[in-house]
């Protein structure tokens, strides 16, 4: 386990004031919108002043999403992982083509989920209003895509019996 | 140091999810077979759980099998985070 906790601190653009703080071991939670900008610190996080709403809704769904992003990277990781591989019955002359495969597949999906979180980030960051903001929400929750790979095997086992 | 026990884990998730106070749950029922948990709770909890306890939870522990139950969660907040 990571020693080091890292703050990041998100200030209001126009009031340069702090919204919001998040702390994180391994995740990285930088990014900055067009009303919000991040700062990573090792220093202890101050109390938050702004009030504003909106920018706040904003980052709390950005890291939502960041966080169960990486939870779903992680579970990529562990399903491809040489241990897991090595469980699946494949005979050996066909080994070698197999864990090619499965390392293409694995590369595809990180940058699958990659790309959807970019997607996700960029409508939510944009959100001019917190209706915006909750309607994309909702939208990141059920959509299916987030679901590519859903840390959650029950989830993933709906999305199979839908289709 | 914080202490917390699975009774209060259960609390966290109530206010997360409030009809969860009336699911029959006991410390090694399945959260995410009940219904209790799902992949937007579940990252709430976590958050939760960070904020109420001082923690930091590590990238590697995100896995939901350390969340399948009350007693899973309370056993790596007791092994890992320094809670009592």
């Amino acid at each position: 386990m990571s020693d080091l906790i890292k703050t990041f601190l998100f200030y209001d653009r126009q009031a340069d004031k702090p919204i919001f703080v998040k702390r994180s071991r391994d995740i990285d939670y930088s990014f900055d919108g067009p009303d919000f900008y991040s700062v990573e610190t090792a220093a202890a996080a101050p109390i938050t002043a702004s009030e504003n709403g909106l920018l706040k809704r904003k980052v709390a769904v950005a890291i939502w999403l960041r966080t169960i992003m990486a939870v779903i990277d992680r579970g990529v990781s562990d399903d491809f992982s040489e241990r897991s591989l090595k469980a699946i019955p494949v005979d050996d002359a066909s080994r070698s083509k197999f864990l090619k495969l499965t390392a293409e597949e694995k590369q595809l999906l990180k940058e699958r989920i990659l790309l959807n979180r970019k997607r996700f980030e960029q409508k939510i960051l944009a959100a001019k209003t917190i209706e915006e903001v909750e309607s994309e929400f909702l939208m990141m929750r059920n959509s299916v895509q987030i679901g590519i790979y859903s840390p959650i095997e029950r989830e993933l086992r709906k999305i199979y019996e839908d289709y | 140091m914080k202490t917390i026990d699975t009774e209060q884990i259960r609390q966290y998730i109530v206010e997360l999810k409030p009809e969860v106070r009336d699911f029959p749950l006991d410390a090694t029922s399945g959260l995410f077979d009940a219904g209790a948990l799902d992949s937007y709770t579940v990252i709430m909890l976590i958050q939760t759980l960070e904020e109420r306890l001082d923690i930091v939870f590590d990238y590697s522990d995100l896995r939901a099998f350390n969340f399948e139950n009350l007693e899973a969660i309370l056993k790596l907040l007791k092994t890992k985070y320094d809670v009592k």
